[in-house]
């Protein structure tokens, strides 16, 4: 018997395959809906069906084994042939997978157990039942059956007698012609008369199912590879499927040629998140005591030691490399889940609307994909309910009557950009604003620019929806959205063209563990800058009044030495690093320039954690802290300020007693 | 195993095979080492009397095909003389083209 910590472990693995094979089964029906004769998708979808029939068995899950089975029928007859996929039934069985995850969900994830039966499963399995009676190709007469048998050369020997296979077919069936191939026969001398040479096709004449006829054979699990072809599918595409791996193919047939069911999943290993963390950490710890390392052989000039310690070095780079790449996930898992997003939602408000998805393969940290995921289905719903047209209304202005939404995600300067973009009727700004005026957000007089009335879209229980349809326009959701966005260090943007469209821009930070950095030394203490948004580093004129012109450009400039409120500067000549968010720039003035490093970001205390302009701490080899600008939120600090001379209010913590002296830290 | 008895050729006919006892898999080896022996006195061709066999499986079956591969390449069956019910049930369900089989010879069986 399990003990309760296995079986719970045991619930906890179910649960999550059972979220992954819904996800896949949803996937297949989509590529299904599309190409509905796409047998590797069937194949696909009637595996996942099947395994999480056989799992919730396991946890006797009643319920759930009951539509799983139901579901696993009808898709049985689809791959047969016997019915057809239209759209209807991709619905209902649309409305299954839903129903499905709404049980995965509600299992109680200490007892596993389930509530019985609700009335919206009976109307399921009824509809599905339903589908059966009125199905155009429901099994009518015997069909006609190829069955191409190639044998193990082990069958023999292991007490299988194939005739008797055959003769057992006899009895389901007319055989109308058995061919016994005998290709592989060698010469008498060189044959060994217990080694299987022979391979079958038979033609077979039944009402049987696909799943019987499998059964004949299966005793002999392992031994063979059968191919069954019906050939008197309803449409021209023969359902064929390649049931079994063959352990050794005899007599050259043409099976090779068929499409193999590649289980990719198999190359896969899961493991808790928590595990990764812990490794993540460690590495972020031998990060930091080698740089010590590194420094302790420095001061020595042990030439041997500095080499040994150099070597160490590399190799402590490479595995910080490999275990942050475990975490990050390409965001086209999270994507492939639009599709029905966009499916359902056009539907519901009876729009045409095509998806389109780009940078699929771009990688970031599993936690943000997870977090990101309902901020961009908001964004989504909200831009095909109020940014895209009716048919009507965009055949009228002389628009495709199918709308274009299209999501895409990419690098830039060390950021992950996300953007949604339809072609709709874009913001109405206009509308914003007097909305905006009657709920006080804003002065009637005011003179904001559009991009800035725009932003007041993510203000709390603001919407300009005419009417509230049942996806948005409830005013919750966009502030959720932003909010949501900012826990991640993010930010987002809106470029809008009134009658053009709409871009939602959303910049994330790559991951949230460790950074390629830029040591930079103000007053007595460090800091470090995100290296990817450092474009250059310069001399400071001895006065600053205001912002610097920078090749012609002006450069506002802040000063960290009087920003964090640090003293006086501790030399006369100072440098200015110039970094870059999002087309804008800005100049830090500071002490030293102390070089790059890399380095693990430790999460601030709760005490620190509300500190404007700083997002982490870190510690250098010499055992000091250094702090992490937040350069999104210092570019933000100078918007606010508008070049008024203001110091932040928050308490800056006084690192100074930790300081140790060393110049060159890196 | 299935015991083996040659039966020279006569005037027309070839060299007859007779088999009698079962032909399975559990005969297989031996019969096969015994065939070798014929094989090397009279090198064919042969016809095949089946009418004194037993049992005969799948393995049985091979080696009967193998032989007659043997005997007259890929392309010449090998001609069966009498067969008993229980082996004209086996080929007559596999329809070996190896395997002539005189219909006649099959209901004199």
């Amino acid at each position: 018997m399990l003990d309760a910590e296995q079986w719970q472990q045991l619930l906890q693995g179910f649960l999550e395959e059972a979220n992954d094979l819904l996800r896949e089964a949803e996937d297949c029906l989509l590529v299904l809906e599309r190409s509905p004769t796409d047998s590797e998708a069937i194949n696909a979808l009637f595996r996942s069906v099947h395994t999480l029939k056989g799992s919730a068995g396991i946890f006797s899950l009643e319920p759930l084994v009951a539509l799983a089975h139901h579901l696993e029928n009808r898709l049985m007859q689809v791959r047969d042939g016997e019915c057809a996929l239209d759209d209807a039934l991709t619905s209902l069985m649309l409305q299954c997978m839903d129903e499905l995850n709404v049980m995965v969900r509600s299992i109680d994830p200490h007892t596993a157990t389930l509530a019985p039966h609700t009335p919206r499963q009976a109307e399921l399995l009824a509809a599905l039942e339903a589908f059966t009676s009125s199905a155009p190709h429901a099994a009518q007469g015997p069909a006609v059956w190829q069955l191409a048998l190639r044998l193990d050369a082990e069958l023999l020997r292991n007490g299988f007698d194939p005739c008797a296979f055959i003769r057992y077919l006899a009895r389901l069936g007319d055989i109308l012609a058995v061919d016994t191939l005998t290709d592989a026969l060698p010469a008498l001398e060189q044959m060994d008369p217990e080694q299987c040479y022979l391979g079958f096709d038979i033609t077979l004449s039944t009402e049987a199912s696909r799943e019987t006829l499998e059964e004949v054979f299966s005793l002999a699990d392992g031994f063979y590879h059968l191919t069954l072809t019906c050939q008197t599918a309803p449409d021209d595409a023969p359902a064929t499927a390649s049931l079994r791996p063959a352990t050794q193919t005899l007599a050259p047939t043409p099976a090779s040629d068929e499409p193999r069911v590649v289980h990719t999943a198999s190359s896969l290993v899961k493991v808790a998140a928590h595990k990764l963390d812990e490794l993540i950490n460690l590495v972020g710890e031998l990060v930091i005591s080698t740089a010590g390392a590194h420094m302790q052989a420095m001061q020595t000039g042990d030439s041997e030691c500095i080499e040994r310690v150099q070597a160490v070095h590399q190799h402590v780079e490479q595995i910080r490399e490999r275990a942050l790449k475990l975490r990050m996930v390409e965001i086209g898992e999270t994507f492939n889940r639009f599709h029905r997003v966009v499916r359902d939602v056009s539907l519901t408000l009876n729009k045409q609307i095509q998806l389109h998805l780009h940078g699929g393969d771009t990688e970031l940290d599993k936690t943000l994909t997870d977090r990101i995921a309902d901020p961009l289905i908001h964004l989504v719903r909200n831009a095909i309910d109020h940014g895209i047209e009716s048919a009507e209304e965009r055949l009228a202005v002389g628009k495709p009557a199918q709308g274009n939404l299209s999501l895409s995600a990419g690098h830039d300067s060390g950021m992950i950009v996300l953007e949604i973009q339809d072609d709709g009727r874009g913001l109405n700004t206009a509308r914003i604003r007097e909305k905006a005026i009657a709920r006080g957000m804003l002065d009637a007089d005011s003179l904001l620019p559009d991009s800035d009335i725009h932003m007041l879209i993510f203000e709390a229980g603001f919407s300009t929806a005419e009417q509230v349809s049942n996806l948005s326009g409830r005013g919750v959701g966009m502030d959720v959205v932003r909010s949501a966005i900012d826990e991640l260090r993010g930010t987002i943007e809106i470029e809008s063209e009134p009658g053009k469209g709409c871009i939602f821009r959303i910049r994330l930070p790559l991951t949230l563990a460790i950074i390629d950095g830029f040591l930079v030394g103000a007053g007595a203490d460090r800091f470090v800058i995100p290296l990817d948004m450092v474009t250059e580093c310069m001399e400071a004129p001895a006065t600053i009044n205001g912002p610097l012109n920078l090749r012609g450009k002006p450069l506002p400039c802040i000063d960290l030495t009087t920003h964090f409120a640090l003293g006086v500067p501790t030399t006369s000549r100072r440098n200015i690093v110039v970094v870059s968010q999002a087309r804008q720039q800005v100049g830090l003035i500071v002490d030293r320039l102390l070089g790059e490093l890399q380095t693990v970001i430790k999460p601030l205390g709760q005490l620190f954690r509300h500190l404007n302009g700083i997002s982490g701490s870190t510690i250098l080899g010499s055992g000091q802290v250094a702090l992490i600008l937040d350069i999104a939120s210092l570019f933000r600090d100078l918007q606010q300020r508008n070049d008024t001379k203001h110091r932040p209010s928050a308490a800056i913590p006084n690192l100074s007693g930790e300081q140790t002296c060393n110049g060159s830290a890196i | 195993m299935a015991s083996l008895t040659l039966r020279p050729s006569a005037a027309d006919t070839p060299a007859c095979l007779c088999l009698a006892g079962d032909l399975t898999i559990f005969e297989a080896r031996d019969t096969h080492a015994a065939l070798l022996e014929l094989l090397a006195e009279n090198p064919g061709p042969w016809a095949l009397d089946l009418s004194a066999l037993g049992e005969l499986d799948s393995a049985g079956l091979q080696l009967l095909l193998a032989l007659g591969k043997q005997l007259g390449g890929a392309n010449t069956p090998l001609q069966v003389l009498a067969v008993s019910s229980e082996a004209a049930a086996l080929i007559e369900l596999l329809r070996p083209t190896g395997l002539l089989l005189d219909l006649q010879s099959v209901c004199a069986g």
